[in-house]
């Protein structure tokens, strides 16, 4: 409908250019032609009407207002007795018309069903009017004739019915108009037009339709003071009912326009922006409290370096209740206490508000590195304890073993003692090997020696049931924490592949936008749950992605962890 | 023979020392870092070093690197690493670059003074030598489709002592058969594995071990 809008106005400012000229050479036979305040009054309504059409939402209003004000100079070429005959007459039947459609127009997007059945009675008997006074009458035989006095060209026939027509659909459209008038004023649910413009409104449909009645009593005429204070209502109601309505809609717009600026500014660190703009500082910065965190942030949550004055910049602290809420880093030469004084209740709220969201993103980025952290010192403690079994217990075992040996060389002429001591070569032989099953298990060297690649290839080889297989893996290096969260989840999904009765599984390693992604597919049916998954915390922990899915008849473990490359 | 023992336990370096002694190995110098030990290399131009794997100040890898920087700087010297580590990872560091005089046995097996002399006598012989525990985990790993069930359970033993490092000459000793039989094993297990030519010499460990390394070839 944005066509008919732009349409309507072309259509009535095209109208408003054509007529006003002609009716200004119209002295005699028309309103606006007898005097030039008239005229200019005139088209004034027309544009009136035209910005209520335009800035109307209910469709039907805004058609019926557009139709009013693109065609509300028309019935003046009426009186255009030099412009075509057909012309004059549409022109004429066209007055009669324009009561209903103002009165559409006032009426039309209310919600009550009784205006609607006014709207369309009013709009027949303006449509009988017209119709009788396009065909049925010939003005030339009227003696009361004021405008249009010569011979219809489109007459059929010229009857008394005719007039009588004419008048009766007058009559029909100002009973409506006055039904519609007191139903408005009974219907308690009303009041939704603030007084101007129901008086505003009311000017202008007195003044449209009245006319239709006078009509029966005195002959109708520019100079006639009756006909010309209607004139004048219509003209001047419908010229206040737009200021009226712009009036009372102006606030809303106001309301709104603010609402877009505030919606714009309401980033956050918008007080630093709206201070940097009225202090003037375009260096100014704002600095929250993060008592979590027993210092400043900024709006985001960052840690910010201590806040000190110095030789340019000096520290204003913003306090609530004796504690800081924000400083303000400032320009040595801004008065900073001024500046605290003025800074106003709402100012002071949004400044609240901003510490409370920059504290919680602070305490948020705070809580994610100490997850990172635990999950490295997890690991950093798991490869501790495997040096201590490596170069504390099992260093001593083997040397143990080097001294049964040894004993038992010394001791080789008796059978009994000789026994005795290749059973505790024999059991410190198997010791030492659980003590190694065991160190790898906590913290397998091999991950620190030969990185990722190396460590998957030898957990590949120690599978004596799952055939693993290995197809792809980055062979750069990574943090600790990257490469043990890796290791443990190949290791944990070749576990699971076994105990889900895998034959095989294939390891699909790459790096892909900064981060190692790992594919591990294996053949048998996903179960019900995944010792893989028990590491989801400590991928969590790193920003990563572990997902367990069917795939291709069996299973797969995917998982992604951020490496930083 | 002569050796010299690098291990940052005492106890151990004696104790090895006293085991080599009964063997017949002489031993010409104990250190207790690698830094100690190339020294130590330097001074007594032993026939071989027994180097532990784990040593100050890391406690990570300092045998192997130790071990690389001994075979580049002293040829003649060969060298055994002692090392509690399983994983094939540090066996083929150690031996990628040349497998010739260089040796990676478990920890445990210093206990084993024959096993010990045997390993040192073929390192000094410039043989290769892979624990046998690292190989038997290489065999016993789970494959897709492996051509390794196509060998005959001899075959399979002549792979195994191939990945150990040793010569025909000592499978020969081993298994007392004619130079001329293990020759045909050994080329039928290349000709059912698809190694190429170039595996030949002392790089045939290397080509052997990468070969079981891969999950599926």
């Amino acid at each position: 409908m944005r066509i008919f809008r732009y349409a309507i106005w072309l259509a009535g400012i095209a109208v408003l250019a054509v007529t006003v000229p002609v009716v200004r050479g119209l002295p005699v036979t028309s309103y606006g032609g007898v005097a030039p305040w008239r005229l200019w009054l005139e088209a004034g309504a027309a544009l009136a009407l035209l910005v209520v059409s335009a800035a109307e939402p209910c469709r039907s209003r805004r058609v019926a207002a557009g139709v009013a004000g693109a065609t509300w100079l028309v019935p003046e070429l009426a009186g255009w007795v030099a412009g075509p005959a057909w012309l004059a007459t549409v022109a004429d039947a066209w007055s009669r018309m324009l009561p209903a459609v103002v009165l559409a127009a006032v009426l039309a997007g209310e919600p009550r069903h009784w205006r609607r059945s006014v709207g369309a009675l009013a709009m027949s008997g303006s449509a009988l009017a017209a119709g009788s006074r396009l065909v049925l009458v010939d003005p030339f035989l009227d003696v009361r004739c004021w405008r249009r006095c010569d011979h219809n060209p489109l007459l059929l026939a010229h009857t008394t019915l005719g007039t009588t027509l004419e008048h009766l659909g007058g009559l029909v459209i100002a009973g409506c108009a006055v039904i519609g008038g007191v139903l408005a004023l009974v219907d308690r649910r009303r009041a939704r037009w603030p007084a101007p413009v129901g008086i505003a409104a009311m000017a202008l449909i007195v003044g449209s339709v009245d006319p239709g009645v006078l009509r029966l009593v005195v002959a109708e005429s520019a100079t006639s003071a009756a006909y010309l204070a209607l004139f004048v209502a219509a003209q001047s109601g419908a010229i206040a009912l737009v200021a009226a309505l712009i009036r009372a809609r102006a606030p809303q717009w106001r309301l709104r326009m603010r609402l877009v600026r505030l919606s714009s500014s309401l980033s956050s660190g918008s007080v630093a922006t709206a201070l940097r703009l009225a202090v003037p500082d375009p260096e100014l910065q704002v600095r929250y409290w993060a008592a979590g965190r027993a210092g400043f942030v900024d709006a985001e949550g960052r840690p910010v370096d201590p806040l000190e004055s110095d030789p340019t910049h000096r520290v204003t602290l913003v306090k609530r209740r004796e504690q800081p809420v924000a400083a303000l880093v400032h320009a040595r030469d801004v008065d900073g206490a001024q500046l605290n004084r003025v800074l106003g209740a709402s100012l002071r709220l949004v400044l609240e508000n901003e510490q409370l969201r920059a504290a919680t993103l602070a305490e948020l980025h705070e809580l994610t590195r100490s997850r990172a952290r635990i999950v490295e010192r997890a690991a950093l403690e798991r490869r501790r304890l495997e040096r201590n079994l490596h170069d504390g217990a099992q260093q001593r075992v083997v040397s143990l073993s080097l001294l049964v040996r040894m004993a038992a060389h010394r001791i080789e002429q008796e059978d009994a003692a000789l026994a005795l001591a290749r059973r505790a070569e024999a059991l410190t032989d198997a010791t030492v090997q659980e003590l190694r099953r065991v160190a790898h298990g906590i913290y397998p060297a091999v991950l620190s020696d030969a990185g990722l690649s190396g460590a998957v290839l030898d957990l590949a080889e120690s599978s004596v049931d799952v055939a693993v297989c290995v197809d792809g893996i980055p062979s750069s290096r990574y943090s600790g924490t990257v490469e043990t969260t890796a290791y443990l989840a190949v290791a944990a999904a070749i576990a699971d592949a076994r105990s889900r009765g895998a034959s095989v599984l294939s390891v699909d390693g790459r790096e892909h936008a900064g981060a190692l992604v790992l594919d591990l597919q294996d053949d048998a049916g996903v179960a019900t749950s995944h010792a893989v998954l028990d590491l989801a915390d400590q991928v969590g922990a790193l920003a990563g992605v572990l997902a367990v899915e069917p795939r291709c008849g069996g299973t797969r473990v995917h998982l992604e962890l951020p490496c930083g490359s | 023979v002569r050796v010299v023992i690098a291990d940052d336990a005492a106890l151990i370096r004696a104790g090895v020392a006293t085991l080599l002694q009964e063997a017949g190995i002489a031993t010409v110098g104990l250190a207790g870092d690698a830094g100690e030990l190339i020294e130590l290399v330097e001074a007594t131009a032993p026939d071989a070093a027994i180097v532990d794997i784990r040593m100050p100040p890391t406690h990570t890898d300092e045998g192997i690197l130790a071990a690389r920087k001994i075979r580049q700087e002293h040829p003649g010297v060969a060298v055994l690493v002692l090392s509690q580590y399983v994983e094939t990872s540090y066996a083929m560091r150690l031996i990628e670059e040349d497998p010739a005089g260089m040796g990676y046995l478990l920890k445990d097996r210093i206990a084993h003074a024959a096993t010990l002399a045997d390993a040192l006598r073929r390192v000094v012989a410039g043989e290769c030598v892979v624990d046998q525990a690292i190989v038997g985990r290489l065999l016993a790993r789970a494959r897709q489709h492996s051509p390794l069930d196509a060998l005959t359970s001899r075959e399979r033993d002549v792979l195994a002592l191939m990945a150990e490092g040793r010569s025909n000459s000592g499978i020969c000793e081993l298994f007392a058969l004619s130079p001329k039989t293990v020759e045909t094993h050994v080329n039928r297990v290349f000709m059912k594995l698809g190694l190429g030519e170039q595996a030949q010499g002392h790089r045939r460990v290397l080509a052997v071990l990468a070969y079981l390394r891969q999950g599926a070839p």
